[in-house]
């Protein structure tokens, strides 16, 4: 028996040791297998490396629809114009020189000679008419086509009434592209510059990627998904100026706190986004402050109101629900202390701008910050009623709309019931709807406390996420809707013709005939005051009697190495990469 | 089964793909649903969806239409792999190990601390262990990055989050598997021969305690080689396990029934690979076999 066993027991240690073996040879067959999947670091540190937020949806100019793909495709382009990195004013980018007829509707660019794309083939004029007219075109579904309505004939095109050969986007020769335009738009180049309106390959079909070519001083190198795009050199590129930055990392990271960890370990040179839990750190702190920009930024911050619904129908409600809000307090309690208060639907008032600068100056930042609306005075819900912007002083400006005891008073006129005053109808409960995460839940329950406090309004909060809220915000199917506005260009007709009765954004069902009127007129102006002017009576109604609550103008917030130089703050955020250089470490 | 139920289940969501916080004209947003088919009836979708797939040609994504669906996944799957694989083999190990510890000297504080660390382990969620660990060892000692994918070292702390849960749970069930095992006859009996009591534990005991445990492997691997969302969101990580929440969140269509497909695929043949090991372990299951 125990030899048996002895027996047993080699053949099954012979047999053990050719399953060891083939176990070993499978352990290190997976090994090299798992080896070969780690990706090649790439070589060398980039000159510039952004931690650039979410991965880009897509880096074709037509498709792209966020920030963080626009500021790869404005490095990977170049549009007819470019913009100055500190002032916003456009200067020559493919085009050397344009005009504009006295009507402010006909332009003409004359572009440089003997563009190229980056492998070498020709660039003219009929490169820039191609590709926006591939914007505009309705059947390739553009998101951003909108932005060249104002041509004459898109319009028409676009809702199907029209033809790609009827659109005003000409060519004279190979280097002059002209365009008609349906009403003076100031703002025009600014569009020239922005990504929508980059030139587009021929063989680029609706995707961008390594094989598409590209006209701008960098090429697309590798675009390694949800992880990093490197941009090199275009050796073809024939622009105004090369560039000092050679190579160009954008690294993809969701998430804040990520970004921001990269920063710290100097791993990036710029994080596009932090937490805002660490905001207060970064403001105060001497280490982080310099780094640290936020800067006025061309964006409100609002809630839409739906004036279908009681007791929102009622002004009074409206008008209580305003003056209750102490939004100086709501800045500095939950925002971090960067933005200030918006009491119109413009954001960045001359008051607002001037505090800002007080802080900047306060934290010892030597920025110079004019106004980004220089033209306009601007509207103020005050609780007298609206006044223009520039009859306000820095030192009013935080509690000008602030005036809870009138709010009680106007409620209480109104028929409602409210704290300290008899007799009444109760307030029925409003529900907020926002996009779950961010700070807008903690936002909403601040407002939930101060109307609750100031007006015994009771309110519900609905968080939804992202895509079911802009379905809910969409259908009109909410009381209060949390929202912001990013300017396109920084002109006043990109938040003032948000609410006319036909723009597709409205999204509040409601409609003014004034304002419509005033908005038209606006646009219709070639004189800057008479334009101005209009812009004041329609944002002035729509502060009156419109369904929006102004809460904040925004600021931009990015957090920069004091090595990367040539980064100033401009109201559209927009940080053209041609003007970064490299300091000494 | 799992492709239909996904099919429809996401395209019950409210929202579109093509949503955005501003709006194109209605018509110019029907160009788009036009463009991707969108706008077919519901069945008509599902069996061009269906014909993709089974001619493994699922076409672009919704929300990155510079990239096909399969790429997508094929990019970030290898990466999963790499990270999963090895912290499965980290952590199992390691819990065989502790296991085999805590069981052989049972009741001890050895025993103590390493049921607190299965404990601990398991209930931990990990995005608390991934910012402790970054703490320490990136922003703390410095030794490794706090985030990316860049060389070898990256993978240091990922793994070894990942690993943990997987070492608990080893542990876990082979200490409770050997303290159970050494009171059976037959270690008894071995014992009785002489044998020491770390050897009847190796030698005798561990096979049938590792029994449950390959059990459970099957779907923790498939969970691991799949990607983990906040591992990978944390350590910007460009692994599949973001494309199962981006997708359904960005409402992309092929993409998130890609990845359902995938991790359905992988816990398929993990499965099938664990009944092949217990087979092999536990020689009951062969005589019980037809």
């Amino acid at each position: 028996m125990p030899r048996g066993r002895i027996i047993r027991g080699a053949g099954s240690g012979e047999k053990m040791s050719v399953r060891g073996l083939l176990l070993l040879l499978s352990m290190a067959f997976v090994a090299i297998w798992l080896g070969s999947l780690i990706p090649d670091a790439l070589p060398g540190r980039a000159d510039l490396v952004i931690g650039n937020g979410t991965d880009p949806g897509s880096l074709h100019p037509h498709r792209a629809t966020g920030i963080a793909e626009g500021r790869v495709i404005l490095a990977l382009h170049e549009g007819l114009l470019l913009l100055d990195p500190a002032t916003l004013e456009p200067l020559p980018g493919c085009a050397v020189s344009w005009t504009v007829s006295a009507d402010g509707t006909l332009w003409r660019f004359q572009l440089q000679p003997q563009l190229a794309w980056s492998d070498g083939s020709p660039l003219d004029a009929s490169d820039f008419r191609r590709s926006w007219l591939d914007l505009l075109d309705p059947t390739q579904g553009a998101p951003y086509g909108d932005l060249l309505e104002i041509v004459v004939g898109a319009r028409q095109w676009r809702r199907g009434q029209g033809s790609r050969q009827q659109v005003q986007i000409r060519t004279e020769g190979s280097n002059t592209l002209v365009v008609e335009l349906i009403h003076p738009a100031p703002w025009f180049p600014y569009l020239c510059a922005q990504t929508p309106l980059q030139p587009v390959h021929i063989s680029s079909r609706g995707t961008a990627g390594v094989d598409v070519p590209t006209n701008g001083p960098w090429k697309l190198q590798q675009w390694r998904l949800r992880d990093r795009i490197r941009l090199v050199p275009n050796s073809n590129y024939r622009g105004p100026a090369r560039p000092a930055l050679e190579i160009i990392d954008f690294l993809a990271a969701e998430s804040g706190n990520t970004m921001l960890n990269l920063f710290v370990a100097g791993m990036s040179d710029w994080a596009v986004r932090v937490p805002a839990a660490a905001i207060p750190v970064l403001r105060s702190d001497p280490d982080w402050s310099s780094k640290w920009r936020a800067d006025p930024y061309l964006a409100i911050s609002f809630y839409r109101l739906n004036l279908e619904r009681p007791p929102l129908d009622d002004v009074a409600v409206r008008r209580a629900l305003s003056l209750s809000i102490d939004r100086m307090q709501l800045c500095q309690d939950v925002l971090g202390g960067d933005p200030e208060p918006a009491h119109g639907f413009v954001p960045w008032a001359p008051a607002a701008m001037e505090r800002q600068r007080r802080k900047l100056q306060k934290r010892g930042v030597s920025t110079v910050l004019d106004d980004p609306l220089p033209d306009y005075q601007g509207a103020t819900l005050t609780a007298q009623g609206v006044i223009p912007s520039i009859e306000v002083s820095a030192e009013q400006w935080p509690k000008i709309g602030y005036d809870p005891q009138l709010a009680r008073e106007l409620l209480a006129k109104s028929g409602w019931k409210v704290p300290g005053m008899a007799g009444g109808r109760s307030l029925p409960a409003i529900e907020i709807l926002l996009p779950s995460g961010g700070t807008n839940t903690l936002v909403a329950e601040w407002l939930q406390l101060c109307w609750k406090r100031e007006l015994g309004l009771d309110t519900r909060i609905r968080a939804m996420e992202w895509r079911s809220f802009l379905d809910a915000q969409r259908s009109v199917d909410y009381d209060i809707s949390r929202s912001n506005w990013i300017a396109d260009f920084p002109d006043v007709a990109t938040f003032l013709t948000l609410f006319t009765s036909d723009a597709p954004n409205n999204r509040t069902g409601w409609s003014d005939a004034e304002y419509d009127r005033h908005v038209a007129e606006a646009l219709h102006h070639t004189d800057v005051k008479q334009r101005q002017r209009s812009w004041y009576l329609a944002e002035k109604i729509l502060l009156e009697r419109g369904p929006i609550l102004p809460l904040w103008s925004m600021t931009s917030g990015n957090l920069i190495s004091q090595q990367i130089t040539g980064f100033h703050a401009n109201p559209l955020d927009q940080h053209d990469l041609r003007g970064l250089d490299r300091g000494a470490p | 089964m799992v492709f239909t139920l996904s099919f429809f289940i996401i395209r019950a969501a409210p929202g579109g793909p093509f949503d955005e916080a501003r709006d194109p004209p209605a018509e110019v947003k029907k160009a788009i649903e036009a463009r991707y088919n969108l706008d077919a009836p519901l069945w008509s979708q599902y069996l061009d969806q269906l014909q993709g797939w089974l001619l493994l040609d699922p076409g672009p994504s919704l929300r990155q239409p510079d990239h096909d669906v399969a790429s997508i996944l094929g990019a970030g799957l290898p990466i999963s792999i790499v990270l999963g694989t090895l912290a499965l083999v980290l952590g199992t190990t390691i819990g065989i190990l502790l296991g085999l510890l805590a069981a052989l000297r049972s009741g001890s504080w050895i025993d103590q601390l390493v049921v607190a660390f299965a404990s601990i382990g398991i209930s931990l969620p990990l995005y608390v262990i991934a910012g402790m660990l970054v703490l320490a060892f990136s922003f703390g000692l410095g030794w490794v990055p706090p985030a990316g994918w860049e060389t070898p070292r990256s993978l240091i702390l990922p793994v070894t989050c990942l690993a943990l849960a997987p070492a608990a749970q080893a542990a876990r069930l082979i200490r409770s598997g050997l303290i159970e095992m050494k009171t059976q006859e037959f270690a008894r009996t071995a014992r009785a021969k002489g044998r020491g009591s770390f050897d009847v534990l190796l030698r005798h005991c561990l096979r049938p305690a590792m029994i449950p445990l390959v059990s459970a492997l099957g779907p923790t691997a498939a969970a691991l080689l799949t990607g983990s969302l906040v591992i990978e969101q944390i350590f910007a990580i460009p692994g599949v396990g973001m494309h199962f929440i981006q997708g359904a969140l960005n409402r992309d269509y092929p993409l998130v029934l890609g990845a359902v497909l995938l991790y359905t695929v992988l816990l398929q043949l993990l499965t099938l690979l664990t009944d092949v090991l217990l087979l092999m372990l536990d020689p009951r299951l062969r005589e019980e076999a037809p």
